[in-house]
C-alpha cells in the first residue's frame, strides 16, 4: 500500500498530515496503535481537524479511490 | 529373483517414498468447525472473519470478529500472515466455504471454516459496525489544525 498512500500524500499533503507508523518503536505510533487497536496491517485512521475521529478505521489493502473518498470528507 | 535383488528394490522403495514425502509440502488444513471448536479458537486468539456485508454485520457478529466482507477479500487477505490460522464465517457457511477454500489457495496454512454459520451460533453476538472492541477506540486525537490521516502501515 505504501505506493499508494505515498501517491496521496503528494495530492493531499498541503492539507492533510500523513502518519506513517511501521511496526513498532516510536512511542507515539505505539500508544496510538494500542488505542486504537490495531491488530492487522495496513489499517487507516482518519481524523478531522477538530481532533475528531471520521468514521470507522479501514483494516486491509483497499483501493485508492475508496482512501480519497474518506480523505475528501475530512473536514 | 535373488534375495539380495529383492532387498535392493525395498530399500529404493523405502527412499523414492520418503524423497517424495519429504519434498512434499505439509497439507494445508482447510477445516469445516462447530461452535465449540470456535469458541476453542477463539481463546487461542485466532482471528475470526466475517465475510458477510457490512450490514449483516452490523446487525449481529460474533464477539471480536472483524468484518471482510467478500468483496473485500482478496485485498484484505494481502497483509494477512499466511502461517496464521484464521476462521471464517458468514450466515450459513456457504459464503465462508467459498473465502475459506479462496484462502487456502492463495497459501493459507490453517484455515476453519463455522460450517453452520452465524444462525447456527450459540453464544453471545455484538451489534454495530465495530470489530466488537469498536467501543473502545478513541473518539479523537491530538492533530496540528489540519486533518490527519494515520497509516498503521507493514514495511513494505
Amino acid at each position: 500500500m505504501k505506493p499508494v498512500v505515498d501517491r496521496l500524500k503528494e495530492q493531499y499533503g498541503d492539507k492533510i498530515e500523513f502518519r506513517r507508523y511501521v511496526d513498532s518503536g516510536d512511542p507515539v505510533g505505539d500508544e496510538l496503535s494500542r488505542q486504537f487497536n490495531v491488530q492487522y496491517v495496513p489499517t487507516f485512521v482518519f481524523v478531522n481537524a477538530d481532533g475528531s475521529v471520521s468514521g470507522e478505521p479501514i483494516v486491509g489493502g483497499v483501493s485508492a479511490e475508496i482512501l480519497k473518498q474518506r480523505l475528501d470528507a475530512l473536514k | 529373483m535373488s534375495k539380495k535383488s529383492i532387498l535392493w528394490i525395498v530399500v529404493i522403495g523405502v527412499f523414492v517414498v520418503a524423497a517424495v514425502l519429504l519434498m512434499t509440502p505439509a497439507q494445508a488444513v482447510n477445516k469445516n468447525i462447530g461452535n465449540d471448536e470456535l469458541v476453542q479458537l477463539q481463546s487461542q486468539g485466532v482471528s475470526v472473519f466475517d465475510v458477510r456485508t457490512p450490514s449483516e454485520f452490523a446487525a449481529a457478529h460474533l464477539p471480536g470478529a472483524v468484518n471482510v466482507p467478500m468483496d473485500q477479500l482478496a485485498t484484505a487477505a494481502q497483509s494477512w500472515n499466511k502461517s496464521a490460522p484464521v476462521v471464517v464465517y458468514c450466515a450459513t457457511g456457504a459464503r465462508s466455504a467459498n473465502a475459506a477454500q479462496y484462502l487456502v489457495a492463495q497459501g493459507f496454512r490453517k484455515v476453519y471454516n463455522l460450517s453452520e454459520g452465524i444462525v447456527a451460533w450459540n453464544g453471545q453476538t455484538e451489534t454495530g459496525a465495530g470489530t466488537g472492541t469498536a467501543a473502545a477506540l478513541p473518539t479523537s486525537v491530538k492533530t496540528n489544525g489540519k486533518p490527519l490521516f494515520i497509516d498503521f502501515a507493514s514495511s513494505t
